[in-house]
């Protein structure tokens, strides 16, 4: 059984990422991945301060904020924008490494629809939460409601955009800023939707 | 001022054109609009409106978004600005404007439990039901610079020249530090005697370029006005005179901002409740049980009396701020600083709020803690009587970072049951919010230093 451990008082992206490699683990072929992938790296935001530093070994993934100076890959990426092409600090020395952990990120994908249901499932009565939601994804032209047709929430987007909202990838009105995601609501329940992703992101729910 | 015809009559003898409303936000942020005096008063007694969003944005006006409230409106809808004619004023350096401070209501007119004057009023209210009347103080801390606040934002907060014959470390009294503020102090306390403001001192405080000003003692909501008023003065004078001044809890050197507060009981008679000459330490039952509450609610109470992230840069070691959860006769180490020595002198001085607290929410917060210990007439915990710092790590800690000061509000039901479950609950979401603002919008979290997203945010609002 893998453990995931983080440092006290961690911060956000330390958060974000214990709930990603959580979420990840559920796969049994990831599980395979992460055992044979000891050592340590780190993520570098190009942008902003904030990093991250895991260290694996066969059991335990442990997740700190900053950069370890033991760190024997480090990677500068765009955290908004992750499909950025990263630039790889310690790529000559340890490419294996590098190689394994750059699948380690390819975090598996999330069905959107599984996504939706199972955050109705848990936060269906969270107080302020809309009677139902319909999301419908422009790329599969599928629909799907959860809930029931009174006071819904009607969210559209690409698959990809619902699947990250819906798995607490990103606070919904961020992606609804961003025009990626596009709806029919009432403030109160965006805000609320946004209230719960958020939880969902940080691993607070 | 009760009638129209009387405030007409006022509003003529002061040349008053326009009155500016002023109501707080959680945050201690001053809302408010600048009204045509006959609009002004076509809107009593209810006030006017103004979007709800008002209460509900963060220091960088950026609206709450993952945080809901029932006050809220579904779709941005209006709330009320309720103006308190008590505290109606003329402001004496603008000729034609008048000050009025309100609370902020819902359509119905019913105040709000986001409004942090009401809920100061509640537990106010609360304790005059149970025979306790408050007069209470706070000595507030602000650093001055000689650059004005546009050349600090133009130099992104690099160049700061504290006003102090000492530049570098500070000193305390010094009489030299305050010839160099003096010109800025006449003019501040030229306004604030202008508007009827009282005050006892003022002097040259432990940090370069910083000062104390002492109010004289108010009633508890009287009191937070002036707070707030005085706060928004000196941010005036500072940009009449080119100056900046702040209070930033903290800017990197060692002594941050505090705004200490001193409160004392009295019966409806104004004899001391906290003073017992029959008793061995001079303190009543009732200044005992309510200095419990009071200590056993700090951690709870932290995130209110610390309110940002910069307030947690001043918790250091020696540096005038209190780390435990303690207290002391006359020790300005611990978290109360207890004067017992006669029936005036009888007070409480609490002394972990900084600078960038709201006096609503910091009285309203410490009355809770007093009320409780006094309800539940709660033990007191033995004083402490050593030095409260450079103590080992214990359980009696207060907590030093954001996150976990709004955990150990959220753990906290008493206090959550006395101010309102549903501020306390909101209160909570919006520190979260703020913790997770300074650690993904650009911040350094690791700077042992204020970050420069500290400065933009904080500098010149709180």
């Amino acid at each position: 059984m893998m453990k995931i451990t983080t440092e006290a008082d961690a911060t956000p992206l330390v958060r974000i990422f214990a709930v990603k490699f959580a979420a990840a683990l559920r796969q049994p072929s990831y599980v395979s991945l992460l055992k044979t992938t000891e050592g340590t790296f780190s993520l570098q935001s190009k942008t902003d301060p904030q990093a991250i530093t895991v260290k694996l070994n066969k059991n335990e993934l442990h997740i700190t904020s900053g950069v370890d100076k033991d760190s024997d890959v480090v990677i500068h990426i765009n955290f908004s924008k992750p499909n950025d092409r990263p630039k790889i600090d310690g790529l000559i020395r340890h490419p294996l490494y590098a190689m394994a952990v750059g699948k380690l990120l390819e975090f598996p994908e999330t069905n959107w629809a599984d996504a939706l249901k199972s955050l109705w499932d848990k936060y269906k009565d969270y107080p302020g939460m809309p009677g139902g939601i319909t999301a419908k994804s422009l790329d599969e032209d599928r629909r799907l409601s959860v809930g029931s047709s009174e006071e819904p929430v009607y969210l559209e987007g690409r698959s990809a955009d619902l699947a990250e909202v819906f798995s607490g990838g990103s606070p919904l009105l961020q992606l609804m800023y961003s025009g990626k995601i596009k709806g029919l609501y009432v403030f109160q329940h965006a805000v609320v939707l946004s209230d719960v992703t958020l939880q969902m992101m940080l691993g607070e729910a | 001022m009760k009638d129209l015809a009387e405030l007409n009559d006022w509003m003529d003898r002061h040349h008053v054109a326009v009155v500016r409303t002023h109501g707080t936000n959680l945050d201690g942020t001053g809302i408010g609009k600048h009204l045509q005096r006959d609009k002004f008063l076509a809107y009593l007694p209810k006030g006017h409106g103004m979007g709800d969003m008002a209460m509900t944005m963060d220091h960088s006006g950026a609206l709450h978004m993952t945080m809901w409230h029932h006050e809220r409106q579904p779709n941005l809808g209006d709330i009320y600005l309720r103006p308190d004619l008590e505290t109606l004023i003329y402001d004496g350096t603008d000729s034609d404007l008048g000050h009025c401070i309100g609370d902020l209501t819902n359509v119905a007119g019913e105040p709000l439990e986001l409004c942090p004057r009401s809920t100061l009023k509640k537990l106010v209210g609360q304790m005059a039901a149970a025979g306790y009347h408050a007069s209470c103080t706070f000595e507030l801390e602000f650093y001055l610079f000689k650059e004005s606040f546009e050349d600090l934002r133009a130099a992104k907060y690099q160049r700061l020249t504290p006003i102090s014959a000492i530049q570098q470390g500070g000193g305390i009294y010094n009489i030299r530090n305050a010839f160099q503020v003096k010109p800025f102090m006449k003019e501040l306390i030229s306004r604030m005697e202008w508007q009827g403001i009282q005050w006892e001192g003022w002097n040259d405080e432990a940090g370069s370029g910083q000062v104390e000003l002492n109010l004289c003692p108010l009633p508890p909501v009287q009191m937070a006005d002036t707070v707030v008023r005085v706060k928004q003065m000196i941010y005036e004078v500072a940009c009449d005179l080119g100056h900046a001044a702040t209070f930033m809890a903290n800017l990197g050197g060692t002594f941050g901002s505090g705004m200490h507060m001193h409160h004392s009981l009295s019966d409806e008679k104004g004899d001391s409740l906290f003073f017992d000459p029959d008793s061995e330490d001079n303190r009543s039952e009732l200044m005992r049980a309510w200095t419990a509450g009071i200590v056993d609610t700090l951690p709870g109470a932290a995130s209110f009396l610390c309110p940002t992230v910069n307030s947690y840069r001043r918790f250091k070691q020696f540096a005038a701020v209190p780390m435990t959860q303690t207290w002391g006769e006359d020790n300005k180490s611990t978290a109360l600083r207890l004067l017992s020595s006669s029936a005036t002198a009888s007070r409480i001085e609490h002394r972990l709020a900084a600078a960038d607290v709201n006096p609503y929410l910091a009285l309203a917060v410490v009355f809770a803690g007093g009320l409780i210990g006094a309800e539940q007439n709660r033990n007191l915990i033995p004083e402490y009587t050593a030095l409260a710092w450079g103590m080992p790590a214990s359980d009696k800690d207060l907590p030093t970072t954001i996150k976990a000061a709004a955990e150990a509000t959220k753990n906290d039901t008493l206090l959550k049951n006395k101010l309102g479950e549903s501020l306390v609950d909101y209160w909570v979401k919006t520190r979260e919010a703020e913790w997770l603002a300074f650690h993904t919008e650009g911040a350094d979290a690791a700077s042992p230093e204020p970050t420069l997203w500290e400065y933009q945010r904080y500098f010149e609002i709180v």
